[in-house]
């Protein structure tokens, strides 16, 4: 296309948009609506992966050691641990921490605190708390340390103890993931069929022109680019409107979000002003290119060549 | 030039619009086209602009055969005939300006140019002080008009003009009449599709006569003659 070509085609875009403008209106207007439910899709998509890291964080085993294990021995074995992929981190409880802990937990029941006294050494034993990459991880990371290798040293793991919680929990998991991913797309897919057939519907008004500029010569792009501008502007406008509403929106509900989704510890606005690239992308990028594709499509339907 | 050789068109559940058709144009010929509604007068005309294919024979204009014409190809040829409509085809959005701009826009003509020329062709067909109005805000004849000045923008060597009265009261059907001779003068050859007995026989040129899609006469000075 020449440039003197494109420059017609912006400009007669614009005329269109502007003479038009009630339909032109209307057709953005049904695109912010599009792109606002894009939009929560993403914030929903984003505060779900959140939550499941949350849940799957609050997950993990205790391998306590045995009383005869070194102190050299149980830090082999937790260099040992760390060392492998799936795991996220190991934390060393040693005996007296424990205690601390145990005697911190339970300041205001005497009746323990006499037990403990009566105790001439520390029953507690030390032990390593493992944060897998991924619930799936924990069988795995169990079968290794509930090998010969390890048995001189560890006492118990804990995964027994919480087995089926974190079976049921890692499947729920995943359940959650492909079922959200799964109305992700349907919701997708329904908004843009909307926004398609709102700009076919407003392009139908116009298929006498169409006919009438292909038999007075006009080439197929040179009637498309028009309207294809056209289509372009009412995706950027409606992108535009959308990111306006967006982000003081996002800085209201943020704390209250956070809080409900993520112990507090996710700042959604943050998150979006972090990402305000990859946000004003995929909101600007799916309503122009929407716009594009829409009334690309519509307008060929009236081209019979 | 045009040249029809041997053209038959036939829809697909049999009707047939067009049979045997044979015949030639030379270059700056006005021929009128007539025939009874429903005698194949706009499916001829059809044919030249590739707007219909013929089911069998070859149809040439101006050096395009247009039987195996590309799709392609059609805007090219499209912008070196002029068309005018029984119902106007103007593009209700414009101007009486723009829609003659457009023709313009279509064959790449600088702006300029396109400034320069378009009141020289509202003045050849009497528009001079409506350019800036929507069709809806013309009469039918002024409407035509702009058509006409539309299919003129081309510069084109071949006017097809398909009932270009039919929608018209008499005075405003003499208007466009008159221009067609005056567009014809210049050296256009131009084929007009009518029924109006009255034009075409003051017209007193060459008159090509259908009944149901054959041609039965042929006269190189004719009269309307059913």
């Amino acid at each position: 296309m020449k440039f003197a070509t494109l420059g017609r085609a912006v400009w007669a875009g614009i005329i269109h948009y502007w003479r038009n403008i009630w339909l032109s209106l209307a057709a953005t207007a049904v695109m912010v609506l599009t792109l606002a439910m894009l939009s929560l899709l993403l914030i929903v998509t984003v505060l779900g992966q959140n939550l499941l890291t949350t849940i799957e964080e609050k997950v993990d085993i205790t391998v306590f050691m045995a009383d005869s294990a070194t102190e050299a021995a149980i830090l082999a074995v937790k260099a040992d641990v760390e060392g492998r992929d799936d795991v996220t981190s190991v934390t060393h409880i040693g005996k007296e921490q424990a205690l601390a802990a145990f005697r911190q937990r339970h300041r205001g029941n005497p009746l323990i605190a006499q037990a403990l006294q009566e105790l001439r050494e520390n029953p507690l034993q030390s032990a390593l708390v493992i944060r897998a990459v991924r619930p799936e991880a924990y069988p795995r990371i169990n079968e290794a340390l509930t090998g010969p290798k390890y048995e001189p040293f560890i006492a118990r793991v804990t995964y027994d103890d919480n087995r089926e919680v974190i079976v049921r929990l890692t499947a729920a998991i995943q359940t959650i993931r492909h079922i959200g991913l799964g109305i992700t797309i349907t919701l997708a897919i329904i908004a843009i069929l909307v926004t398609f057939n709102t700009i076919r519907l407003a392009i139908y008004g116009y298929h006498e022109e169409i006919e009438i500029m292909h038999l007075v010569g006009a080439s197929p792009w040179f009637i498309k680019g028009p309207f294809v501008i056209e289509g372009m502007l009412s995706g950027g406008i409606a992108a535009l409107f959308t990111l306006a509403f967006l982000y003081p929106l996002l800085r209201v509900l943020s704390p209250r979000l956070g809080a409900f989704f993520a112990d507090g510890r996710f700042d959604l606005y943050a998150w979006a002003v972090g990402n305000v690239a990859v946000v004003v992308g995929l909101v600007g990028g799916v309503g122009v290119l929407l716009g594009i594709v829409s009334s690309t499509i519509a307008v060929q339907r009236y081209l019979r060549a | 030039m045009i040249i029809f050789q041997d053209v038959r068109k036939e829809y697909p559940k049999g009707t047939v619009a067009l049979d045997d058709i044979n015949l030639q144009i030379q270059t700056g010929e006005f021929v009128s086209i007539v025939g009874q509604s429903g005698a194949g007068k706009s499916t001829l005309l059809r044919l030249l602009f590739a707007e219909e294919a013929p089911s069998s024979g070859s149809v040439i204009i101006d050096g395009w055969d247009v039987t195996t014409i590309r799709p392609w190809q059609i805007p090219h040829l499209r912008r070196q005939i002029g068309v005018v409509f029984q119902d106007f085809k103007l593009l209700e959005g414009r101007t009486a300006f723009e829609n003659v701009a457009f023709a313009m826009e279509v064959v790449g003509e600088e702006k300029r140019e396109i400034r320069r020329v378009i009141p020289q062709l509202l003045k050849l067909v009497n528009l001079t002080d409506q350019e800036d109005q929507y069709p809806w805000q013309l009469s039918g004849g002024e409407q035509q008009r702009v058509a006409l000045a539309r299919a003129l923008a081309f510069k084109p060597q071949i006017l097809l003009a398909d009932e270009p009265t039919g929608n018209l009261d008499a005075l405003h059907a003499w208007d466009i009449v008159h221009l067609l001779l005056k567009i014809n003068k210049l050296g256009a050859t131009v084929l007009l599709a009518s029924h109006d007995e009255a034009i075409v026989n003051a017209v007193k040129r060459r008159v090509v006569t259908l009944d149901r899609g054959r041609i039965i006469r042929d006269q190189k000075t004719g009269t309307y003659s059913l």
